[in-house]
């Protein structure tokens, strides 16, 4: 930027220099080439003797350049300066020209002399002589003190208003910026003065350009306002199932009697609330790893049929009576995939199949099939269905529906998450004449 | 102040001086030689200021005529001893002096106090403004009316010239190179001149390149009338007791003046630059015009001159002789042997061939004259 700003002025400058130098030579040219015209016309050949009668106005009117140093000589056509100063300098090229034959117009060319750069002018008139015509010339001289003075003060005025116009672009640019970042200045303040609490909307006017950078600002700020409420519904929710467990334990354990039959029934109900505990804890754990490996979506190529596998032998291992069963006519069922977030799911699925479906000997079926592009897991079993309750809250975490089955509730939360980060998602239905199903549609493509 | 009477044994000693430079050098160091044209006595109030307000400094004041002066400059830019400032009224000659590159620039105070029509380049300075005019002896003239303009003055030589032969006191322009710069200067300024001057050259004019000698047979009445003399010798000669008159041509009169310079090879060009100030400052100025009598170029408190501000407005009948290349116009060989016949054809003469060459390639080294 600042190179190419130099540029810029360089080459301007060097514009501006150019054209000066031109126009101030194009003017005092004119004087120069009038000075020599005049002593041409002053020259006469009488006798073959070359006779010039100076006219005053021919070196006085070069002192319209007042301190400028005045030459000039008159050179007969036999090269021979008649009058005035014979030393001054012509060009080798010019002067061989000299001999032949002028063209009749003014030559300029800039030459040292006595210490200066001086401007000649050589101007040629044909002259009859006993020998032919031939050409005397006058040449006159002038210093450039004023030319150089006069193209000084082009080039200024002619590069002053650009700088001064560059520079009011400039204060008005910095201007311009500046108010214009002046409202990110208020917001910035804004946001920095407030409560980490207060998540209110931004209500700073702002110019319209800015107006997407507060709209987004805003809807994330509504954003995580939602997700800390969510968040603290969950803690409280969390504290509150923990609570009541403890609250009977605690109870039980404040026996007086020294009855065995009591404490032993005491004893039994701590077991129950320490196991209800547990689980309790065992599946917020499971609800954290899920939530972090969402997020982390650290996925590798895994096979399904073996992630069904898993999950059924682990729940076989915990529930030695259930009756589980897995069908598929796939070998392998290849996908990209996080196995330990879909085995928690399908394990969570199951779980509640053999836990609420298969109340009597029904057994609770696994299915796995490739649909075009997508994986279907159905969990299917015969129990009481979800009756009336809407699918959707169970998915919820802390479900009343749920909760007062004694569940924690938070289970199929944790299949939803696990099968959304997959970009698949998840459906409870009731199933005719009775039962439920759940299913899991995984996209293939869904990286 | 070492005072030397013969110009020519002043440049024989100039001359020498150049070898004995390194033997005197502390002496040398403050010496400042000045050359000029004005007669000494008239500088001289001046340079005993300049000694007394610069203890240690010396000044040897050398008088040349114009010519010999321009050629000593020429001549010491080629290496020989020349003089730290010069001064002198053939305002042509300085002009080709420092056209031709062979003055040194100076600024000061001083030089910048003075109008700028009367400097150029800031090397060349007007020191006196001398208005130019024709001087009657009253006692000849006794009866006659005196001629106000050249016309009438060239009316009254053909109306009686048996009365005006020899009467005429001219300056001999081959001598006098002011009389030739005035002279130069009226065949610009009248269209007919050349009959004025063909009139006044009938009656067979005294001519000389001396201004006493002028003036001494104008005082003493072999001439009845100057013309083209200088206002402030006229003044000079009325206090001293001669019955003059001056009359200032009311068709034009010239102005001219006294310039001064410092040569690109002066030896000491501080102690010229200080000369300088001391002339052009206002005790130098007010000096020139009590004590030497001629017309200082800034107006002087007791004295406001009306004619340099007339200068300075440069119309009316006053016509001074302006510094710039225009006077080189004169110094060309062709237009000067031209002049300098017309002059000695209208006078009656046989026109001298031989040239007071001018041109830097053929420097005439003319010795110097004593011009009184």
């Amino acid at each position: 930027m600042t190179i190419l700003f130099l540029l810029g002025g360089i080459a301007l400058y060097t514009g501006a220099n150019v054209y000066g130098r031109a126009s101030a030579d194009r003017s005092f040219d004119r004087l120069l080439s009038g000075s020599a015209l005049s002593i041409l016309e002053a020259t006469s050949v009488v006798n073959d003797q070359v006779q010039v009668d100076l006219p005053y106005a021919a070196l006085d009117m070069l002192a319209a350049a007042r301190d400028d140093r005045v030459f000039y000589r008159v050179v007969a056509p036999s090269g021979v300066t008649v009058t005035g100063y014979p030393d001054l300098p012509i060009p080798s090229g010019l002067l061989a020209k000299a001999q032949q034959q002028f063209s009749g117009e003014p030559y300029f060319f800039d030459m040292s002399y006595r210490g200066e750069t001086v401007r000649f002018v050589v101007f040629g008139r044909q002259v009859a002589t006993p020998k032919g015509t031939r050409w005397l010339w006058v040449q006159v001289g002038q210093t450039r003190q004023a030319r150089d003075r006069v193209a000084r003060e082009t080039i200024i005025s002619s590069l002053l208003p650009i700088a001064v116009m560059t520079l009011l672009a400039l204060i008005g640019v910095w201007f311009g910026i500046r108010s214009a970042f002046r409202p990110l200045g208020v917001v910035a303040r804004d946001l920095t003065t407030r409560q980490p609490s207060d998540l209110q909307p931004l209500t700073t006017r702002v110019p319209s350009d800015l107006l997407p950078f507060v709209d987004a600002t805003n809807d994330f700020m509504s954003r995580l306002d939602e997700s800390m409420r969510t968040l603290r519904t969950f803690i409280a929710d969390a504290s509150h199932q923990m609570r009541t467990p403890l609250a009977a334990m605690l109870a039980y354990a404040y026996v007086k009697d020294d009855n065995p039959a009591e404490m032993r029934s005491s004893l039994l109900a701590i077991e129950r609330s320490g196991k209800r505990l547990s689980n309790l804890f065992n599946q917020l754990l499971s609800d954290a790893t899920v939530s972090h490996r969402a997020n982390l979506k650290a996925f590798a190529a895994i096979d399904l049929v073996a992630v069904i596998g898993t999950s059924i032998r682990d729940i076989v291992e915990t529930c030695p009576d259930s009756d589980i069963r897995f069908q598929t006519s796939l070998q392998e069922a290849q996908f990209h995939g996080d196995f330990v977030l879909l085995k928690e799911a399908i394990k969570n699925l199951i779980h509640n199949a053999v836990k609420y479906g298969s109340a009597g000997d029904t057994p609770v079926i696994v299915s796995l099939n490739l649909q075009p592009q997508v994986y279907i897991i159905t969990v299917l079993d015969e129990g009481p269905g979800l009756g009336d309750i809407d699918a959707e809250t169970l998915f919820a975490r802390f479900n009343k529906s749920s909760s007062s089955n004694g569940g924690a509730g938070i289970g199929l939360a944790i299949v939803r998450q696990a099968v959304r980060s997959h970009g698949g998602e998840v459906r409870l239905s009731n199933r005719h004449p009775r039962g439920a199903q759940a299913e899991i549609r995984l996209p293939v493509a869904a990286i | 102040m070492k005072r030397l009477i013969a110009g020519l044994v002043l440049l024989l000693a100039a001359a020498s001086c150049s070898q004995e430079t390194s033997r005197t050098e502390g002496k040398d160091a403050s010496k400042v030689v000045v050359f000029g044209t004005i007669e000494e006595n008239a500088l001289l109030p001046e340079i005993a200021d300049f000694e007394n307000q610069n203890p240690g400094v010396e000044v040897q004041y050398v008088r040349f005529n114009g010519l010999a002066l321009y050629n000593s400059v020429v001549s010491s830019s080629q290496g020989a001893a020349g003089p730290d400032v010069v001064i002198s009224s053939a305002m042509d000659l300085q002009v080709k002096l420092v056209n031709d590159g062979l003055a040194s620039t100076y600024k000061s105070s001083e030089t910048e106090s003075i109008p700028e029509w009367a400097r150029w380049r800031d090397q060349l300075f007007s020191v006196t403004f001398e208005p130019v005019v024709m001087v009657f002896n009253k006692d000849l003239m006794r009866g006659r009316k005196l001629p106000r303009t050249r016309a009438e003055f060239a009316d009254q030589i053909r109306k009686d010239p048996t009365f005006w032969k020899g009467r005429i006191g001219l300056y001999d322009v081959h001598e006098s190179s002011a009389g030739y710069l005035m002279f130069s200067q009226d065949a610009r300024q009248g269209s007919d001149f050349g009959s004025f001057i063909s009139t006044v050259g009938s009656t067979k004019p005294f001519t000389s390149g001396s201004t006493q000698k002028l003036f001494a047979r104008l005082a003493k009445g072999e001439l009845a009338a100057g013309y083209n003399f200088l206002g402030t010798y006229a003044m000079r000669a009325i206090k001293s007791g001669a019955n003059l008159e001056v009359v200032y041509p009311q068709d034009y009169t010239l102005a001219l003046s006294r310039t001064i310079l410092i040569p690109r090879n002066a030896r000491h060009p501080n102690l010229a630059g200080k000369f300088v100030d001391h002339l052009l400052g206002r005790r130098g100025q007010t000096m020139l015009a009590n004590e030497s009598g001629l017309m200082p170029i800034i107006p002087t408190g007791d004295k406001p001159n009306l004619a340099i501000q007339a200068a300075g407005a440069n119309d009316g009948p006053l016509r001074p002789i302006s510094l710039g290349p225009g006077l080189l116009t004169y110094l060309d060989r062709q237009k000067r042997l031209k002049l300098l016949s017309l002059f000695d054809v209208s006078i009656g003469r046989e026109p001298r061939l031989v040239e007071s060459g001018l041109t830097t390639e053929e420097i005439a080294l003319s010795p110097p004259r004593e011009v009184r």
